[in-house]
């Protein structure tokens, strides 16, 4: 679910690792987020961590089959799998004594956010689609979700983005402050350059 | 309710159209000065008619969403007018306008009055021909008209006590502290459920949908 990979230089980079799914959140990953999260926080030889998506997408948000109406889960397994999501963007991530840098491609939507929302820089490949589609589904995005957002993008962007549920692409995301840069290649090599230098 | 309030095609599919009245510029001055049996300026009374026009829609379930603009040269520039002669109005107006439950899109071909700022900090979305700080979105002057009510009527095809949940949320979620956000959100999502209590969950619609491919809702549509 996760591919993590420390570099020499203290840099511990997290991979989103489940391509066929477009990296969505699903049970076994938002338990391995809260895992890294808390092992990487009180490991003082990891200097800066770098988020990123294998396959060409970052993260497609929550795995709705796997959190709602069609779960085929126990209600424990899920009761676990949903206070380990609200604790690690809640709390853990907000609170990583490292910073953090994400690189976005493809795919950057809800679920995946507070990932974004928590990171010193974002370097985001420019024909990457972010957004918050919740609306499209029928429900409304979580508060926590969108106070993450609120935090770094402007009131206005996250209106649209939320109302609309319209998905919008990484210049419009540099716009609205969202994401700090926009690359039209691989945006891992840029964000790895950019925690080295921190 | 009597008869309704709006123009016959103001209210098309969902979607109301609120006009700012016009400013009429020389309406102002010499009434001012009149000391006795003066008549209400022209725009005070236009602003009183938007006041009560906005009551009546805060409580219109047929509204889903608001769009606001100003057939003037400049966008509320009779706001401005208006609250040069009773800043109290103008200052209720704007908080009418924030406290609609449907989101109101602003349509804004051209330069805007100081005052108009306000107006335009409580809209959730701006679409407006110049790139600046309030607006949300902007588009060449011959799209303007067309891509805001493209938006709108994408808003008002959305399941309407989730628009305005959600509309709700964006405006109250930075006043919420990080250790109360949780149970703010556990408390909303009950707040719906007993609201769609007896209707088949949207949610439920849309994820079958979503599951079976025939919608990607991720992708804006």
């Amino acid at each position: 679910m996760l591919k993590i990979e420390d570099t020499p230089d203290g840099i511990r980079c997290i991979g989103l690792n489940r391509p066929d799914k477009r990296n969505a959140i699903g049970v076994e990953m938002t338990l391995a987020l809260e895992d890294v999260l808390l092992k990487t926080k009180t490991d003082s030889t990891v200097k800066a961590i770098v988020f990123h998506g294998l396959g060409g997408h970052f993260c497609a948000g929550m795995d709705m089959k796997d959190f709602f109406d069609s779960s085929t889960r126990s209600p424990d397994a899920l009761l676990r799998a949903r206070a380990a999501t609200e604790h690690w963007r809640i709390e853990l991530i907000r609170q990583m004594p490292q910073k953090i840098f994400t690189a976005v491609e493809g795919y950057c939507l809800g679920g995946g956010l507070p990932i974004v929302a928590a990171s010193t820089a974002v370097v985001a490949q420019r024909e990457a689609k972010l957004g918050l589609p919740e609306i499209n589904f029928g429900f409304v995005a979580g508060g926590q979700i969108l106070k993450a957002v609120g935090e770094v993008m402007s009131p206005r962007g996250l209106a649209y983005a939320t109302l609309t549920g319209r998905p919008f692409n990484a210049e419009q995301a540099q716009r609205w402050g969202l994401v700090t840069q926009v690359v039209e290649s691989d945006p891992l090599q840029q964000t790895l350059a950019i925690a080295k230098a921190s | 309710m009597g008869a309704s309030p709006y123009a016959p095609d103001d209210l098309v599919e969902g979607v109301l159209t609120i006009r700012l009245p016009v400013a009429h510029q020389d309406s102002i001055a010499s009434e001012l000065t009149a000391p006795l049996h003066v008549a209400t300026p022209l725009h005070v009374n236009a602003m009183n008619n938007l006041m009560d026009l906005l009551s009546f829609v805060l409580a219109d379930e047929a509204v889903n969403v608001i769009v606001l603009r100003d057939e003037g040269e400049q966008f509320g520039a009779s706001l401005g007018a208006a609250a040069d002669t009773d800043p109290e109005l103008s200052h209720q107006l704007v908080q009418r306008l924030r406290d609609l439950p449907q989101p109101v899109v602003a349509m804004v071909p051209g330069h805007i009055h100081d005052q108009a700022l306000a107006l335009l900090q409580v809209c959730d979305i701006v679409l407006a021909t110049e790139q600046d700080d309030w607006a949300t979105l902007s588009f060449p002057a011959s799209e303007l008209e067309e891509q805001t009510y493209k938006l709108a009527g994408e808003l008002a095809s959305k399941d309407p006590l989730i628009l305005r949940f959600t509309k709700k949320t964006v405006q109250q979620v930075a006043s919420i502290a990080w250790e109360d956000i949780l149970s703010f959100t556990t408390a909303q999502q009950a707040e719906i459920k007993s609201l769609q209590a007896g209707r088949p969950s949207p949610r439920a619609l849309a994820i079958e949908s979503f599951l079976a491919g025939k919608s990607k809702p991720g992708a804006g549509a």
